[in-house]
């Protein structure tokens, strides 16, 4: 398979997670896409790591998971907050900030 | 060197009172004052000989970096007479202070802008072009402010030394754009170098000597100058301020252009008219004094305008000598009755100032120019210069009789006339440190025109054919007509000559201050105040706006913080794709 295929299927699920990012106003839902959009990252990263013949991609994308990791347990807490706060994940309730 | 040593002179006299004078004692101020300025007499007097041959001149090194301006002073035969003039009777004035201000406090700013006022006037006279000229122009202007100024606490000291300052300004801007035209036109600012000058710079330069000399319509000044002390109004009326304008036009003569020096003749008569009748009506001592000074200043400009050198100048050293004796006698009257001023409160002196008297008397006869005082042959000399000029003689011969006329009432009714007041009964001569300038100067006052006539004394510049001796009888006949009148009319102690309704017009001056320091100052305030308002509106306006613009504009912003978290990360893409799009399109331009 050559490494564009690679790309555009990075690219595709990149954009997918980033309209899901905007569009979904489940707090859960959003979380899932902002991981959708750090495994394109990844697929990218390991991709290049193919083409070239080296592990510099490889090494970035065990970051990216163990970093997704991490981002997932901070993500969650501040569900269960908002969740606590306005009895719901939608995030759209949460507008406090609003000017 | 000893050129400039007289201008040193009096300039390290005023800068070590200035700055050491706050340890020395009020004598010691005085010493210092009177001696800086003797000495710079002595300097000139040493200078005699040379003045009257070839000239002298003294360069201190470069100034400003235009052509023709460095420190350089010259002494030539009309400055000479000049010079001794300016120095001698500032000296003797100075002596006189020390007396005069034995009790004041300030004799340490007094005697410091003294001696830098003597200074600058020895710049106006010596110096060789325009620009160290208008230094001593403006240095002139500014002792006269702190002169004039003298006792500060009283108000109308205060307000009459900012009016001479601020008229002063009027001439000083018209001189200064003279003179910038003179170097654009010219590109040189020495004196002897000019050649004939255009008839816009000639009348810029007019200007500056109309308002330095007090003359219509910029007299304004000099009248309310009587609120400093005694010596400076004679300082200031005889040797050291208002005789500039005089002296401008001289120095500079033959380079103005005739149509202007017709207008500086047909102006000075018209003053010299005017405030003779001024000074008939007044009631004030020193304002008779101050209106005589406008106009004789007048009369040296009908000779100036008629390039007259040696009659203008002439009247120039006699006047400084007959009113600087008759300013510092007002000193000694003043002094004598506790500063009364008030013609219709003195009276009958004669019999209790025993030296003062006489000296006012000698001083008196040269301002009503009866032979044998200064005043008579130098008047004479005038009227002689304007002989094919009927009006300007007319002016000029009126003139000389109003003068006589007023001289004599003056006279008459400070010494003559029964005693008004008992300031007046209770008079105490001066002490002999002011007895003795005084006699000085009326002996200079009463001998020098006959010595100039009689050819004892040169002036240096050559003096034009006699005029006929049918001249001097009629001046003469004039003058004695107008100082017998004015002495049948004085003695019993009327104080009013004019009739009423004109003694009411000439007493405030014909209206002229009310017309120009009221109206004319009331109308450029109202000017200046409807700009104010405008540029106030306009600023208002602007910032209003400004602010109006940053809050609407801020209210567009609010709106873009709308708390939803998913338009933050809207933003936030729409960011990173705008980054990604402009690195595409120019990273690969680049690279």
């Amino acid at each position: 398979m050559p490494t564009t295929a690679y790309l555009l299927l990075g690219a595709l699920l990149f954009a997918l997670g980033a309209a899901g990012v905007v569009m979904r106003a489940n707090a859960l839902s959003m979380l899932v896409s902002v991981e959708l959009m750090l495994n394109a990252v990844n697929l990218t990263f390991v991709a290049a790591a193919k083409r070239f013949g080296e592990l510099d991609g490889v090494i970035v994308a065990f970051f990216v998971i163990a970093v997704a990791a991490a981002e997932v347990a901070v993500g969650l807490a501040i569900v269960i907050d908002v969740a606590r706060r306005h009895v719901s994940v939608d995030v759209d309730r949460a507008s406090d900030l609003s000017g | 060197m000893t050129l400039w040593l007289t201008v040193l002179l009096p300039l390290a006299g005023a800068a070590l009172l200035a700055l050491a004078g706050g340890r020395l004692g009020r004598r010691a101020h005085g010493v210092i004052g009177t001696g800086a300025i003797a000495l710079s007499f002595g300097a000139v007097l040493s200078m005699t000989t040379a003045g009257t041959g070839p000239g002298v001149r003294a360069t201190l090194g470069p100034w400003l970096p235009l052509a023709g301006a460095d420190l350089t002073l010259a002494l030539d035969r009309t400055g000479l007479p000049l010079a001794l003039m300016v120095t001698g009777v500032s000296a003797l004035i100075a002596l006189y202070s020390i007396g005069y201000l034995a009790r004041d406090a300030g004799t340490q700013r007094y005697f410091a802008a003294l001696d830098l006022f003597v200074a600058a006037m020895l710049l106006i006279v010596l110096g060789a072009n325009l620009a160290i000229l208008f230094a001593g122009w403006e240095l002139v202007g500014l002792c006269s402010y702190l002169l004039i100024a003298h006792w500060r606490e009283r108000p109308a000291a205060a307000a009459a030394a900012v009016k001479a300052f601020v008229v002063n300004r009027v001439g000083d801007a018209a001189f200064l754009i003279g003179l910038l035209a003179i170097l654009a036109d010219r590109h040189t600012l020495a004196i002897g170098s000019l050649g004939p000058l255009s008839i816009a710079i000639s009348a810029l330069l007019l200007t500056g000597a109309v308002a330095k000399s007090a003359q219509l319509p910029l007299h304004l000044w000099l009248p309310d100058a009587m609120e400093g002390p005694t010596p400076v109004s004679a300082l200031i009326h005889a040797a050291t301020m208002v005789t500039a304008g005089v002296v401008l036009l001289l120095r500079l003569g033959s380079s103005l252009a005739p149509e202007v020096l017709a207008v500086a003749a047909a102006l000075g008569a018209l003053t010299a008219l005017g405030a003779a009748l001024v000074a008939l009506a007044q009631t004030d001592l020193k304002r008779v004094l101050a209106w005589s000074t406008i106009s004789q200043i007048g009369l040296m400009f009908v000779g100036a305008g008629l390039g007259a050198v040696f009659a203008a100048l002439f009247h120039l050293v006699a006047h400084a000598f007959f009113k600087a004796t008759l300013f510092l006698g007002a000193g000694s009257v003043m002094h004598a009755t506790g500063d009364e001023q008030d013609l219709r409160r003195l009276g009958g002196l004669a019999a209790r100032l025993r030296w003062t008297t006489p000296a006012f008397a000698a001083g008196a006869l040269g301002l009503a120019a009866l032979p044998p005082a200064s005043g008579f042959f130098s008047k004479e000399a005038i009227a002689a210069a304007a002989l094919d000029r009927p009006w300007l003689l007319a002016a000029v011969l009126l003139t000389g009789a109003l003068s006589a006329l007023y001289a004599a009432r003056l006279f008459t009714l400070v010494f003559l006339a029964p005693a008004g007041s008992a300031a007046s009964a209770g008079a105490h001569e001066s002490p002999p440190s002011m007895l003795v300038p005084l006699g000085a100067l009326a002996l200079a006052a009463l001998g020098f025109g006959a010595l100039v006539a009689s050819g004892t004394v040169a002036l240096g510049v050559p003096e034009p054919a006699r005029p006929p001796p049918e001249l001097a009888l009629g001046g003469g006949l004039v003058a004695v007509a107008g100082a017998a009148l004015g002495w049948r009319r004085s003695r019993s102690g009327a104080r009013e000559l004019l009739p009423p309704a004109l003694g009411r017009a000439a007493l405030g001056g014909f209206g002229l201050d009310a017309l120009l320091a009221g109206g004319g100052a009331r109308s450029v305030a109202a000017v200046a105040s409807a700009l104010e308002r405008g540029a106030e509106a306009t600023l208002q306006w602007s910032l209003d706006a400004a602010g109006r613009l940053v809050t609407r504009a801020g209210a567009r912003v609010q709106r873009a913080e709308s708390g939803l978290l998913r338009s933050y990360e809207a933003y936030l893409l729409a960011g990173a794709a705008l980054l990604l799009a402009l690195w595409s399109l120019g990273g690969t331009g680049s690279r």
